[in-house]
């Protein structure tokens, strides 16, 4: 009785367990899907399938720092940082790798002890080499932002020394030594440290160019001209750090008193790089002054005035492109030039114009992180607007494709296929009971599954048989038909025999065709079933569908206009930020011109002076 | 004269700066609103056109996922539906990758009208010496009124040093 039971409950409790595992099974797929969208880092088809499983609960605290992380990587900040604040309250245990993304997220915006934290949380053991020593750069730097350099120090001092991330780690540990007024010469050694253990690579060589230069600077303006000049001998000559390096040899030679030393670093500045560099800019003003200091009073009259004509080139060059600037052509330029069109910190922005008059004069604007930050929004809107463009595009067609199913759903007519196809069976299901038939009368008759050969000679032998009855009618003495008849009963006796062997052989396969007839009949009865319910379904599958599909293409429309709106209001500040730095750099070459014409005035009023002095000129002559 | 320069250029740029923060700070708050009405929207298209595409009499997801994935890591899945609507895809390392770590791949939606249908799979691939390999699986589903979930499997069999592919269905 006990066991009866006990199988009872188990019959009961199996087809409940059964449903329950079905639908976690549907969640663990959609789980992992989801999983298989973030681990590829194809983060908005990660974000809906989250949105999705957000109400399941399906996933656990994982869930809140991968968002988090989604949520950074797409540009929402204010989200993310949202969900970081319940992390920390609740203490999750996320994966290492999320922590790190999430931590250089924090590090990109400048939010340091963030990134203290959530560096904190990563276990070295679970994650790879390179990021290890990513996580110790992003780590030693986010302590010296906090003030906290001893700490700082001790992280450097356990990294290894060939890697760039060192190399990152001690340059910013040397801006810090800087800004605490650091002379002494554990400075120069860091510097020679930062710059010997770098590795053979172009990024290495670029660092080692702006430690040297950022050294020789401090050094400069230390006054510790021999330092400066050290350290500016060991920049390259074709890296992004030359014109500068090459205007501050120049100011050092001009420190120490070697003039001449300082005009061939500037000569070179001006004529192998933009005359709109800052840095060249200031060089042009710089020889005169050097050729002054030289007592070459004539070559500066000349060099001055060169440099005036050059200036007033460089406005009108400035003026006639100002309209190409101000109608946003080079944003569409360089909008067409971008390859990735994904939106979000994840995209690969390329902040190069392409090569016109316009990026020649902009090129210095680009490289300010304010600019590159707005054109990357504009460049995200950008994407995003023609993105929901495309999808109120595809709305349409569907509310069409919708209608059109739903009239032709409603419309349709099946019933005489169907009738026909019920027909079609029912004929069918005869033939085959007329089959059956013959079939169980064949064990009782001997001639009922003949070939087309003997039903031939069944037919043959028939008709000579009537042939042989007609003979012994008309039988005469001259006719003797005992040896027809022999013949034909030997003939009949054979066919007989060979019918009656082929019989079972004939019965077995009329037997399994019937089998297969039945088969048949019963699938195509099914499939006549199946698709009359498929009919009666495709009505209702359409239904509500167009209320959604018009509901979506109000608030697609309305999301569209705004992030036009929103991508106009970005791509007039940037124009407008390019004309301000455009009427800066028109106000530069203004202040320059003036500094010229006023030196150019300056020199002449001194040599009429000597000459006065040295009575060469009179002083009737000179007011004239 | 240098120290003149340098005054006047910092007097322009910070002019410039000055001016900058609040309106740029508002833009920026314009486009995150942006990017968070279009990630909640994209999360709605998503599901009609789901439903659009596949209403659930007919709609049918196909999913690949591996097990350990130590005795075979696979290169390309074919899977054939009835002798046709074959699904092709090839891996990258990044998504076996992922797919080692539990992740499961949506390999496509599909339409199958109620009844019987056969449904094969080849996964192309190596075992963990290296050799080429292939796992092939064939079964019969039952497609409802329900939507229908199938998951090819490419387990590992560690007593046979060897992996498997397995076709469940819910």
């Amino acid at each position: 009785m006990k066991f009866l039971i006990f199988v009872c409950c188990l019959l009961i409790g199996i087809p409940q367990v059964n449903a329950l595992s079905s639908e976690e099974e549907i969640i663990r797929l959609k789980k992992g899907e989801y999983y298989f969208y973030y681990l590829t880092e194809d983060y908005p088809s990660a974000m809906t399938r989250l949105m999705q499983l957000r109400n399941s609960n399906a996933l656990g605290k994982e869930l809140d720092v991968m968002e988090a992380t989604m949520l950074l990587s797409l540009g929402l900040n204010a989200q993310a940082q949202e969900i970081f604040e319940k992390i920390k309250q609740k203490g999750g245990e996320p994966s290492s790798k999320s922590w790190f993304y999430l931590a250089r997220q924090w590090f990109d915006l400048g939010e340091f002890s963030n990134v203290v934290y959530s560096l904190d949380q990563i276990d070295p053991l679970k994650i790879n080499l390179d990021v290890q020593l990513e996580s110790k750069f992003m780590k030693a730097s986010a302590y010296m932002e906090l003030g906290e350099h001893s700490k700082a120090q001790s992280i450097i001092a356990g990294m290894t020394r060939d890697s760039i991330w060192t190399g990152y780690a001690r340059h910013n540990y040397i801006i810090a030594m800087m800004n605490g007024n650091s002379t002494g010469r554990s400075l120069n050694l860091l510097i020679e440290d930062a710059t010997f253990y770098l590795p053979e690579t172009q990024e290495a060589k670029h660092l080692r160019d702006r430690i040297n230069l950022i050294s020789a600077i401090y050094f400069l303006e230390l006054g510790q001209n021999r330092s400066a000049m050290k350290y500016l001998k060991l920049i390259s000559l074709e890296g992004p750090y030359t014109p500068a390096a090459l205007l501050q040899y120049g100011w050092a030679s001009v420190e120490q008193g070697n003039y001449e030393k300082a005009l061939q670093p500037w000569r070179e500045l001006q004529t192998r790089f933009n005359l709109f560099d800052p840095d060249v800019m200031e060089s042009m003003l710089g020889l005169p002054q050097v050729f002054e200091l030289m007592k070459a009073y004539t070559q500066a009259i000349k060099s001055y005035e060169s440099i005036e004509k050059r200036l007033l080139l460089m406005d009108q060059f400035i003026i006639s492109t100002q309209h190409e600037v101000q109608d946003a052509s080079w944003l569409d330029s360089w909008i067409s030039v971008q390859t990735d069109l994904r939106w979000g910190w994840q995209s690969k922005i390329d902040t190069t114009l392409p090569f016109s008059d316009v990026s020649g004069l902009l090129h210095q604007m680009l490289s300010e992180d304010s600019m590159v930050n707005g054109l990357g929004e504009y460049r995200d809107l950008d994407i995003i607007t023609r993105y929901l463009k495309e999808k109120e595009r595809d709305l349409k067609l569907w509310k069409g494709m919708l209608q059109s199913r739903k009239s032709e759903a409603i419309t349709r007519n099946l019933n005489p296929q169907f009738e026909k196809a019920e027909r079609t069976i029912v004929e069918s299901n005869s033939a085959y009971d007329a089959l059956l038939k013959i079939f169980n009368d064949s064990s009782d008759n001997i001639f009922s599954l003949p070939t087309i050969e003997q039903r031939s000679s069944l037919e043959t032998l028939s008709s000579s048989t009537l042939n042989l009855e007609k003979l012994i009618k008309l039988n005469t003495a001259t006719r003797n038909v005992d040896s027809y008849k022999q013949r034909l009963s030997r003939v009949n006796g054979l066919l007989l025999w060979q019918m009656n062997e082929m019989k079972p052989k004939m019965q077995w396969q009329l037997q399994s065709d019937l089998i297969n007839t039945k088969r048949y009949i019963s699938e195509a009865k099914k499939q006549l079933e199946e698709t009359k319910l498929a009919d009666k379904w495709s009505v209702s599958s359409w239904h509500g569908l167009e209320d959604r599909v018009d509901d979506l293409l109000l608030s697609t429309s309305a999301l569209r206009n705004k992030t036009e709106e929103d991508r106009m209001v970005v791509r007039n500040r940037l124009v407008l930020k390019a004309q301000d730095y455009l009427l800066s750099q028109q106000k530069r070459i203004k202040d320059y011109l003036a500094q010229s014409r006023l030196s150019i005035a300056r020199l002449y009023d001194e040599a009429l002076q000597r000459r006065l002095a040295l009575g060469d000129v009179s002083a009737k002559e000179a007011r004239q | 004269m240098r120290f003149l320069y340098t005054v006047l250029l910092l007097a322009v740029s910070v002019s410039l700066q000055a001016e900058m923060p609040q309106t740029s700070s508002e833009v920026r708050q314009k486009a995150l609103t942006v990017k968070q009405s279009v990630l909640q929207l994209n999360r709605d298209l998503y599901q009609l056109e789901e439903d659009l595409l596949s209403p659930a009499t007919t709609q049918t997801s196909v999913f690949l996922s591996l097990t350990n994935g130590e005795f075979f890591e696979p290169y390309s899945i074919n899977v054939l539906v009835d002798d046709r609507q074959p699904i092709q895809y090839l891996y990258t390392e990044r998504q076996v990758d992922a797919l080692r770590q539990g992740a499961i791949q949506p390999l496509k939606d599909l339409n199958l009208g109620p009844g019987l249908h056969t449904i094969r799979a080849i996964a192309k691939g190596v075992d963990h010496n290296g050799q080429a390999r292939e796992l092939t699986v064939e079964k019969q589903i039952e497609k409802h009124d329900q939507p229908l979930y199938i998951e090819f499997k490419i387990q590992d069999k560690k007593e046979m040093n060897s992996a498997d592919l397995i076709i469940s269905q819910w």
